[in-house]
């Protein structure tokens, strides 16, 4: 009986290994910087969609569904009276159904393949919207920001897909970043001379 | 010249001036908008560090255990959290007491307790126990350091820190009513209110009572006295938490009556035994605010106190019947600290801070007689010698200096002065190595300490329990090597191997406190945490300590190998299950005693919790294969050691609103 049960245990978690989870306190600090980061754009008012900050949250799965809405529970928390004199306005959409998203100013990426990110980032780019990975590894595929936590919060930014779109940002992003290179696949940190290189 | 200086004035004034105050306009937009963004980084960097997300990245080994994920396990109290710690091992006193064995390090006082970052272990024995079946429901999450951490918290973290966050501390707002019954005759309801009273001020109020009727079959005592053990409990606290824009106040109340399990000299105690009274209460405030944007500081100001009354059984005489101890101790201790965070030194992080604490004893009242004719046993009318004081003072710096992005390098040193011993200095040196964005390498050496306590240095009961007032602190160096591996984002490994050597140990031998020899501990400790997916949450530990003293003898009563596993799995239909594995290898006995090794156990867990809008309601089958297991007797007591208790099942339920 004994053995049944961590059989039946075991093998109920060999169903579910590899796939994603996301842990609320990240979330809650992503949450928090989003508004902020998209401010370092030096375009954000030309970003706003009905002078509205719209912020598309690209999930791949019905689970990943309620991790998206939990990132705009925290957004709505955090800034319940909106950003900068400006309404938030979060919407879901599907990896699936990324080819018919309507334009955003931000998109925060959920985990997925590489495909569906790299599929994702051809309309992100299109739009010339930032996008921000939940996973930082998935600067590698081409998103353009996300964070590192180590003793403190570091944001990431990825140098080359910033530059293939044209969108400037702040000296201060640069400045405090880690800057990733996505040809080498390799973190490179020169961080001030850089901002010399974008801006 | 009047006239163009006249238009010169006109010019500066309706043109210049206004172009200047634009562009100060426009520039001093500019570095808000920067100032900003760089404060929003503290900001997060703060709930990465309050939420031990970034823990791979400081110094130390720190397992957190969060109270929505231990209750959807089952998990009922501190106690039985604890164990899914890697290298913590639960066991328990004949008197009933609570022992948490980090690393194989058994004795009293080596663990330090925290509730909200106030200090519970007395000075009487340095004992916390009597907080450790406070209820996870009060809980928001468990932080617990495995191995020493003397350097920030000071005596008594040798093998661990156990630091305690009630759902009170809560920056969010939150009304909670919450109830559970289990066939183990354990009842216990209580609630959390939070008031905004206006923006900057809020109130939290918190409180349960919790009670058991807990008997096990505990075989023949020291007298061969077959008989049930006495596991009562009456528990209640109240706590407040009142938040004044950067002041908080926060204070709570707990009591506790227990029975005396196994007896206090190891006989069967008799039924309607008053048994242990412990009283904890403290209360203290706090001023937190930043000097600018590099340096914050803390101010705190508390008073504590401890009571335990006891009334129970003490032993049989064989002529004489029973004696009874009774016994009233009663401490307070007042407190100060001051700490300062900078990071004003570039690639800097510093900590320095220090702390004044006067304690003095209240009670110190003892008696013992012979039930029947009322005559005295041992002649004292003190447990230790009254009116007892000590001052301590502290200073403490540690600085984590980054020598590269990639390269931390921490430096602590700690010096306590205590007036009834003398000084205490404590270093640590450590170096954290982020070899990539997947492995971090750890390196740490810490010397931690115990200051003696009253009862080692002061006690007065003849034959029993003589202090020693040229007691030493106890030291234990420790080397820690450990390294964290995240092959993905949804796997982290632990893993560290540390040796430890505790010398000047305080042993009572024919009664009398004396300071000789040393135990060395050798072991390792793995986790993995595996977020399987948004529905599922694995977490694995394993430990294996190897415990011996000065002549290479293993200590006894150890388990060398620990396991455990949790495993959470959301339906996605409002229904969440939860399940607990744990394994205790076998412990060995002591030079001398002749019976077998006792016995390994495995348990398992299994708790499923529907969640309906604010409404959960948790159903719970503990120790469903009904394992016999057993804690450890001294040998010539419980020949069949400490039996615990069977399978059991759980219901309870909680309302948000």
């Amino acid at each position: 009986m004994k053995s049944l049960f961590i059989y039946i245990l075991l093998f109920n978690i060999s169903l579910n290994l590899y796939a994603h989870d996301l842990k609320s306190d990240l979330m809650r600090i992503h949450a928090n910087l989003i508004p902020k980061i998209m401010m370092m754009d030096y375009d954000f008012k030309k970003s706003l969609v009905n002078d509205a900050v719209s912020i598309a949250v690209v999930y791949e799965n019905i689970q990943q569904k309620s991790d998206a809405q939990e990132i705009k529970r925290y957004i709505k928390v955090k800034y319940p009276d909106g950003f900068n004199k400006h309404k938030i306005n979060i919407e879901y959409i599907s990896y699936d159904n990324i080819q018919n998203a309507s334009k955003h100013s931000f998109y925060y990426m959920l985990p997925s393949s590489e495909k569906n990110i790299r599929d994702a980032l051809k309309i992100t780019n299109r739009q010339k919207a930032l996008s921000f990975a939940y996973d930082n590894r998935d600067l590698q595929y081409g998103v353009m920001l996300s964070v590192k936590i180590t003793n403190k919060v570091k944001p990431m930014v990825n140098i080359n897909a910033l530059k293939a779109t044209d969108i400037a940002v702040r000296p201060i992003l640069l400045k405090v970043a880690e800057i990733y290179f996505q040809q080498s696949l390799i973190m490179i940190r020169i961080k001030d001379k850089l901002s010399l290189y974008i801006v | 010249m009047i006239k163009t200086s006249y238009f010169k004035g006109y010019v500066v004034k309706l043109v210049i001036l206004p172009i200047l105050l634009i562009a100060f306009l426009l520039n001093a937009d500019e570095v808000t908008l920067d100032d900003d963004f760089l404060a929003s980084l503290d900001e997060v960097s703060d709930i990465a560090s309050k939420s031990k997300l970034n823990i791979d990245d400081m110094p130390g080994f720190v397992t957190i255990l969060q109270g929505k994920k231990l209750e959807l396990l089952g998990v009922e109290n501190i106690y039985e959290a604890l164990s899914l710690v890697p290298g913590v091992e639960l066991s328990m006193e004949a008197s009933g007491a609570k022992q948490v064995i980090f690393r194989g390090v058994k004795e009293k006082g080596k663990v330090k307790l925290l509730v909200d970052g106030v200090v519970i272990n007395n000075t009487y024995r340095g004992s916390m126990y009597y907080y450790l079946d406070f209820p996870i429901e009060m809980v928001e999450r468990i932080e617990v350091i495995r191995g020493p951490g003397s350097v920030l918290y000071g005596s008594n973290a040798i093998s661990g820190v156990i630091s305690i966050i009630t759902k009170n501390s809560k920056k969010e707002s939150a009304n909670r009513i919450f109830a559970t019954a289990s066939t183990a005759t354990r009842y216990m309801g209580g609630a959390q209110a939070s008031y905004n009273l206006d923006e900057k001020t809020n109130l939290k109020i918190d409180g349960y009572y919790q009670k058991n009727d807990i008997h096990v079959d505990a075989g023949a005592d020291k007298a061969g006295v077959e008989s049930d053990s006495d596991e009562d409990l009456k528990d209640y606290s109240i706590g407040i938490n009142l938040n004044i824009d950067k002041m908080k106040l926060l204070a709570r109340y707990k009591h506790s009556q227990n029975g005396v399990a196994f007896g206090l000299g190891n006989y069967a105690v008799p039924e309607n035994d008053e048994g242990f009274i412990n009283i904890n209460a403290f209360a203290q405030v706090a001023y937190e605010d930043s000097i600018n944007a590099d340096i914050n500081y803390k101010a705190t100001l508390g008073v504590g106190t401890y009571n335990q009354k006891v009334d129970t059984r003490f032993l049989k005489h064989p002529v004489n019947g029973d004696v009874i101890y009774d016994g009233d101790y009663k401490e307070s201790n007042y407190y100060g600290e001051f700490l300062l965070n900078s990071n004003t030194f570039k690639n800097n992080t510093l900590t320095i801070g220090s702390r004044y604490e006067y304690a003095n004893s209240q009670k110190t009242t003892l008696s013992t007689y012979f039930k029947e004719s009322g005559d005295t046993f041992i002649p004292v009318e003190d447990i230790i010698k009254p009116d007892r004081s000590r001052n301590i003072f502290s200073l403490y710096i540690d600085d984590s200096i980054s020598l590269s992005e990639d390269i931390d390098l921490i430096a602590g040193l700690r010096w306590d002065n205590y007036s009834d011993f003398g000084d205490a200095f404590t270093p640590r040196l450590g170096l954290i190595w982020r070899t990539d964005s997947n492995l971090n390498l750890k390196m740490l050496y810490s010397r931690s300490f115990r200051a003696p306590s009253w009862i080692e240095l002061y006690a007065t009961v003849p034959n029993i329990s003589i202090g020693n007032p040229q007691l030493d602190a106890e030291i234990a160096d420790t080397v820690e090597l450990g390294a964290v591996y995240r092959p993905s984002s949804e796997n982290t490994i632990r893993f560290n191997i540390y040796a430890t050597q505790i010398d000047n140990l305080i042993v009572r031998e024919s009664g009398i406190y004396q300071q000789h020899g040393k135990d060395k501990y050798f072991g390792g400790e793995a986790e993995w945490l595996a977020a399987l997916n948004s529905s599922s949450d694995l977490k694995m530990g394993l430990s294996y300590v190897d415990a011996i003293d000065q002549e290479n003898i293993a200590l006894p009563d150890i388990a060398n190998f620990l396991a455990n596993m949790t495993f959470l799995y959301d339906f996605n239909l409002g229904i969440t299950s939860g399940t607990v594995m744990k394994y205790v290898s076998s412990r060995k006995r002591m030079d001398g005693d002749t019976r077998d090794d006792l016995d390994g156990y495995f348990l398992f867990d299994q708790t499923f919790t529907y969640q309906y809008d604010s409404l959960s309601i948790s159903a719970s089958v503990k120790n469903i294969f009904d394992e016999k297991y057993k804690y450890p007797a001294v040998a010539n007591t419980y020949s069949d050691d400490y039996p615990r208790l069977g399978r059991s099942g759980l219901i309870s339920a909680k309302w948000e609103f």
